[in-house]
């Protein structure tokens, strides 16, 4: 799970062009949204397409997407469940 | 005092150079990419805005020749619906077209990005000065050939003259492939004072052919 953490980090940066972001500076159980990373709907989306694509992971309704994108450790164990599913 | 509007600053950059009022601000070397230079840039201006960094480069380079004119005239208030915005340029959002078109082009990579995708339209550049300063006032974006000085002589005029604006952000924004140009101005309505009469460009069609 820390290491899938980790991964998530430095994916978020590059895919969401967090430039002056480090994956240190990110607190994995912080909100990704309005605080912490302050991150938008653009983004939200973006996350999306990220968790569909490199972890086979559908998010199918927006309420889901409000929990699995809530922080980076929630992504991590939305992944890791799918993946034992 | 004259009624006429005027052109209180003007911002060309072009070629990893900045020139504010046909004096240079900022140059980097020639050799390096836009995406470097852009970046020199923002940093030179101090600026602290990190949605900056997911702009296109079209965005970019119009939120900074923004910056370079509102520093110049030492930060005025743009906000509201007293400032109207009036871009053009000649390949509208091709350069963002394309990268977004390679992000779909392979089906075996197929990774649409909306983050991208967000800024396949060329006034998305105005969208974003907007958003940052809170400009309120009429908009448009053409996309033209060349610059038709002209065409948008006449069109300032007309908001001036139809709608209740104070100044008009005017500018030609074009990026494709790493060769760009903007050139942006300020055109004011009525000089407050004597002493800016003199020290500002008239608005003319002349004026307008010279700077750009």
């Amino acid at each position: 799970m820390e290491e899938l953490i980790e991964n998530l980090k430095t994916e978020i940066i590059k895919a969401l062009n967090l430039e002056e972001v480090s994956p240190s500076d990110i607190d994995p159980e912080a909100p990704l949204f309005i605080e912490g990373l302050g991150l938008d709907s653009i983004d939200a989306l973006e996350l999306i397409v990220l968790l569909e694509k490199k972890y086979n992971l559908k998010i199918p309704t927006a309420e889901d997407g409000k929990k699995v994108l809530f922080s980076i450790k929630t992504m991590a164990e939305a992944i890791t469940a799918n993946q034992k599913a | 005092m004259s009624d006429k509007q005027y052109i209180s600053s003007y911002c060309r950059i072009s070629k990893n150079q900045v020139h504010v009022n046909g004096n240079i601000s900022f140059e980097s070397d020639k050799n390096k990419s836009f995406p470097e230079f852009i970046k020199e840039v923002y940093k030179h201006l101090g600026m602290s805005y990190p949605k900056f960094y997911k702009m296109d480069h079209l965005s970019k380079l119009g939120l900074v020749a923004t910056e370079f004119l509102l520093d110049y005239e030492k930060k005025p208030d743009l906000s509201g619906p007293g400032t109207g915005i009036v871009l053009a340029n000649s390949v509208s959002s091709l350069d963002t077209d394309i990268a977004y078109q390679k992000t779909i082009s392979k089906k075996e990579e197929y990774f649409p990005s909306p983050a991208v995708f967000v800024y396949t339209l060329p006034n998305i550049v105005m969208g974003e000065i907007c958003i940052k300063h809170h400009i309120q006032g009429e908009s448009i974006f053409f996309v033209n050939k060349d610059f038709d000085p002209s065409l948008m002589h006449f069109y300032v005029n007309d908001l001036f003259q139809r709608k209740d604006l104070n100044s008009i952000l005017l500018g030609w924004v074009d990026y494709l492939d790493n060769d760009y140009l903007s050139l942006f101005c300020l055109v004011k309505k009525n000089p407050s004072t004597e002493k800016d009469c003199s020290e500002k460009i008239n608005f003319t069609v002349h004026d307008l052919e010279k700077l750009f």
